[in-house]
């Protein structure tokens, strides 16, 4: 499963998937548009979540180590998406997480450099876990 | 400053509560590197 084929696997365990990056609206329209991802992307140009969440800031080798570089070339070969032009911190670290109803963090992953994302599978086991808890 | 409580805009200019997105259900949140 690849995060643009996700929407519809989340909305089916009654889940929302939003995305959250460091730009404006208008970048994260444009964004949208050009990874043709159906799903919200919230804009956080000042990167105060990403404070708030602890998600870290990248040092030369956590961007250019070999880590990174093998994961992006097997991302873009994956996803068919390459990068183009890095709109925010280009050395800003991503992350996951998943919210069970009512707010408890029961998922979270911190990417440990460039190349470190989330498999969209991870987060819907979560999420299958979360929806399993609650039911009891 | 609380996670639940921030409020962000999504790509259309709407405000989005953050804690209103895990109200009725799990919700995933997922934090990119950047948009490049």
């Amino acid at each position: 499963m690849q995060l643009h084929r996700a929407p519809e696997q989340f909305e089916r365990a009654g889940a929302k998937l939003v995305l959250i990056g460091q730009a404006t609206p208008r970048q994260a329209a444009a964004f949208r548009r050009k990874t043709k991802i159906d799903l919200p992307v919230l804009a956080d140009e000042s990167r105060a979540t990403y404070k708030l969440m602890g998600l870290r800031r990248a040092n030369l080798g956590q961007l250019l180590g070999a880590k990174s570089v093998i994961a992006g070339v097997r991302h873009g070969a994956r996803s068919g998406v390459m990068q183009g032009k890095i709109i925010g911190d280009a050395a800003q670290l991503g992350g996951a997480f998943v919210f069970a109803q009512g707010g408890e963090l029961v998922f979270e992953q911190r990417s440990e450099h460039a190349g470190d994302t989330i498999e969209p599978e991870d987060l819907l086991a979560a999420v299958d876990g979360a929806s399993a808890a609650r039911k009891g | 400053m609380e996670l639940a409580d921030t409020v962000l805009p999504d790509q259309d200019g709407n405000d989005v509560r953050l804690g209103d997105l895990w109200a009725d259900g799990p919700a995933a949140l997922v934090w990119l590197r950047h948009y490049g």
